[in-house]
């Protein structure tokens, strides 16, 4: 096992190793490289004009337009080919070549701020309301889409004037945004967003329908706490998914997310995937009971901070080395627990190892990480809950097993009621009082019935007052004593008549005295004393005077000892001990244990 | 006839002592009483017997490896316990009877008189002879013995391999514990009957039995008939 958790590591090593350093943006169908345009701050109409000579305007690039800088305008010229087969269409960047059945007659556009278009000198579209500052602009949408007229986009050169505002961004220390474009099918389009909306949702529904199922679980199942926290990892799957498919939600059922309203949902997104981070390492650190919890939940703290400080304004890159950074402390975590044996920990580590290895940003980096994040979380979920379930079941076996033990100890008790050897020595006994000492018979008689009165009265319970135990043995001393002619006692030092002991434990002992034990003199003391351990719990010393007979044809551990252990096991188990031995004065027997309270 | 009770309660060693001496009456020459082992084997060195009765738990120690060497002894034995269920292993060792506790003296009576009666067997018969050899006892199985030969207070046993074993009990012990194959067809000889090939008339009413082994042993006079009924 402790092989398989190595190997595990180490291939979770060397796939982070592999990983890409970094989420390298795809553009999926917009222009995938930085453009440069002709950028000119303030307002002017003329500057739409298809003719307007914008040589002496600065350039900049596209991932510079400035932000709060009042109203501006970025033009630039491109060429579109006439479409010849195997042949360039021009600034292919910009004019996808779609097939005929989906001809170019929209442009996409994603970006931070409100803006008019002219496309040749004519306006086309309008996104939000340019405005001069930040009172007056009204937020244009993040993604757009717009039928551009079709005898504008024919072959030959164009020129796209763009007239911007971005008052209203809330990027923090963030000067300048990007826009990107992108000639489409508006059809095409449509659909694919429409898309990309499928995988967050299922994900989403998947994640809730787990929360609850967890949830449920712990409630009325078992009431275990990697369930609870599982279920509350769920719930933040669900919102990140929900957070995720948002962006094709509204463009699709409502209001179309306005650029203002981007930086929330990123940073929903980001919030989200470091509480799924910290939820899915708070889950392993309860399934596998860690100690120093907080440790670990620090290492991650710290472990996310460096994220989000390398990341930058590399948002995604952000939520998807956020999600590394959970699995790979997640993963030194079952890495540990496995190495320690830890059930159900080799079912857990192939989920985040599969994690580690295959998560990435998707395809569309703005629909966040790939499928394999829905992957990943279905195999966690799965792995926890049959690991879960494994252990329910094994617990139920146990307590059936203990359900076992105590119907056992009870019979075994009863046996001690009705043990033949005792009960018919004693018998014969009586017979001969009997006939000999009517009065003497009488007392054997009440004796015998106050002990068979006790252990029948304590015969079902796992704990009885030491006080009954004490009351069980004299009375069998009081028998035994007839019977031996010499006269026992039992001397009980600072005991606690309340304390709670399992039935028949030091009457066990008094029979295994009699059993091993020689006394010369005609009278003797069995003496239990009463203390507490060395780690706060109970300790009861007993002795058993005289010399120990050791009988070569003897079993070590017969029945009297397999009960007493049997019976301290059902009451207190793991946290009892029992150890015996010769003394000057006879056989030392100390038991110690402690309450789970 | 001297009697040892080996019984590690007082009552019980009282009961049993007073019931014996009303039972035997002056029969009873002495009792001797033991509560452990090793003060049985003491007590047993000091004075000879002729019958034990023996508690098979005594203060915790088992009283069937005491049994096993007492059977080896000339005296019966008879296991007054109450542990019945070790009754027929008891048999096996070659006790004369197992009195269960609690005891009546009926049952006392009974036990008693199959130890006086000169005919008496056992309920169940033996199925290991004890014979003291080289200062321990060893088992011998009642299987292989195919007749007793009878040598004062002791026995000779003659086994199928030819071998022979001293055995510490009288012909007449041995018959009460032996199963009823075997068959007294002299004062001297216990022979098993399947071991007998043919019987000998010879003459003046001298008899004799032919062994499969090809020994020859005298069949008394008086049980002649008997043998040669129950051989038909």
């Amino acid at each position: 096992m402790r092989i398989a958790a190595l190997t595990l590591l180490a291939l979770a090593e060397v796939a982070l190793a592999g990983a890409p350093a970094g989420p390298a943006p795809q553009f999926q169908h917009f222009e995938p490289f930085l453009r440069e345009f002709r950028i000119m701050l303030g307002d002017d109409p003329r500057w739409a004009s298809a003719t307007w000579d914008d040589r002496a305007w600065p350039k900049v690039r596209s991932d510079s337009l400035p932000i709060n800088s009042g109203i501006f305008w970025i033009r630039f010229h491109i060429v579109r080919s006439a479409p010849k087969a195997g042949e360039p269409i021009g600034d292919e960047w910009f004019w996808k070549n779609l097939p005929e059945s989906q001809p170019i007659n929209a442009l996409g556009t994603v970006s931070s701020c409100s803006y008019e278009l002219y496309w040749d000198g004519r306006f086309v579209f309008r996104n939000g309301v340019v405005g001069k500052d930040r009172a007056s602009e009204v937020p244009g949408t993040t993604d757009c889409l717009m039928m551009i007229p079709l005898e504008l986009i024919g072959p030959g050169e164009h020129v796209l004037a763009f007239r911007i505002s971005s008052n209203r961004s809330d990027f923090p220390g963030a000067p300048r945004f990007r826009m990107v474009f992108g000639m489409q099918n508006y059809d095409w389009r449509t659909t694919y967003e429409d898309r990309q909306a499928i995988y967050p949702m299922i994900g989403m529904g998947c994640a809730w329908v787990a929360a609850i199922i967890c949830g449920v679980f712990y409630w009325f199942v078992d009431r275990r706490r990697p369930l609870f926290f599982c279920s509350l990892f769920c719930v933040a799957v669900g919102a990140y998914n929900l957070a995720v498919a948002w962006r094709s939600l509204s463009w699709l059922m409502f209001r179309p997310e306005t650029y203002d309203q981007l930086y929330s949902r990123l940073m929903a997104i980001i919030v989200s995937m470091a509480l799924i981070g910290c939820l899915l390492l708070l889950v392993y650190l309860e399934q596998f009971a860690f100690k120093r919890k907080e440790r670990w939940l620090g290492a991650l703290g710290l472990l996310l901070a460096a994220v989000w400080w390398m990341t930058g304004s590399q948002y995604y890159g952000r939520v998807l080395w956020e999600f590394r950074a959970a699995l790979a402390l997640s993963t030194v975590a079952i890495g540990w627990a496995a190495w320690r044996r830890h059930s159900g920990a080799l079912l857990a580590l192939p989920a985040v190892v599969f994690g580690l290895v295959t998560v990435d940003l998707g395809a569309d980096w703005r629909y966040g990480l790939n499928h394999s994040f829905l992957i990943t979380f279905a195999l966690i979920v799965l792995a926890l809950l049959t690991s879960v379930g494994l252990q329910v079941q094994a617990n139920r076996r146990k307590a059936r097993a203990t359900e076992l033990t105590a119907a056992r100890m009870e019979i075994e008790l009863l046996k001690k009621n009705l043990q033949p050897h005792f009960l018919l020595n004693t018998l014969t006994a009586l017979s001969e009082v009997v006939e000999q000492d009517p009065p003497g018979a009488v007392r054997l008689i009440g004796d015998l019935a106050d002990e068979f009165r006790s252990l029948s009265r304590m015969s079902a319970e796992k704990l009885i007052p030491l006080s009954q135990e004490l009351d069980l043995c004299r009375a069998h001393l009081r028998v035994m004593s007839l019977r031996t002619g010499k006269a026992w006692r039992l001397e009980a030092e600072k005991h606690d008549p309340a304390a709670q002991v399992p039935p028949a434990l030091f009457l066990t002992l008094i029979e295994n005295g009699f059993a091993h034990q020689r006394v010369a003199a005609a009278e003797a003391a069995f003496v239990l004393r009463h203390g507490n351990s060395a780690d706060g719990g109970i300790s009861y010393v007993f002795l058993s005077p005289g010399e120990r007979h050791e009988n070569p044809d003897r079993v070590p551990g017969g029945t009297g000892l397999r009960y007493v252990k049997a019976r301290l096991e059902e009451s207190f188990s793991g946290r009892w001990s029992f150890r015996d031995g010769p003394t000057a004065l006879g056989w030392e027997t100390v038991i110690e244990f402690r309450s789970i309270a | 006839m001297r009697l040892l009770i080996v019984e590690d309660e007082p009552l019980i060693a009282q009961r049993l002592e007073r019931m014996c001496r009303e039972i035997l009456g002056a029969a009873l020459e002495s009792v001797a009483h033991a509560s452990r082992p090793e003060e049985t084997s003491a007590r047993l060195e000091e004075t000879p017997i002729d019958l034990m009765l023996l508690d098979l738990n005594l203060q915790g120690a088992d009283g069937m490896q005491l049994l096993k060497r007492a059977v080896a002894g000339s005296f019966h034995t008879i296991i007054v316990s109450a542990n019945t269920d070790r009754a027929l292993e008891a048999f096996e060792y070659g006790v004369l009877d197992f009195v269960p506790k609690p005891f009546s003296r009926e049952r006392l009576v009974q036990a008693l008189g199959r130890c006086t009666a000169a005919e008496a067997r056992a309920d169940y018969a033996a199925k290991y002879l004890a014979v003291r050899k080289y200062g321990r006892v060893e088992l011998v199985r009642v299987d292989e013995v195919v007749y007793a030969k009878g040598a004062g207070a002791y026995s000779e046993l003659v086994l199928a391999s030819g071998a022979t074993e001293l055995h510490d009990k009288s012909l007449e012990k041995l018959q009460a514990l032996l199963p009823p194959v075997f068959e007294r067809i002299h004062k001297s000889y216990l022979v098993r009957m399947s071991a007998v090939k043919a019987l000998h008339a010879e003459e003046g009413s001298h008899y004799e039995v032919e062994l499969k082994g090809g020994a020859r042993l005298p069949i008394g006079r008086t049980r002649y008939k008997e043998i040669r009924e129950k051989f038909r």
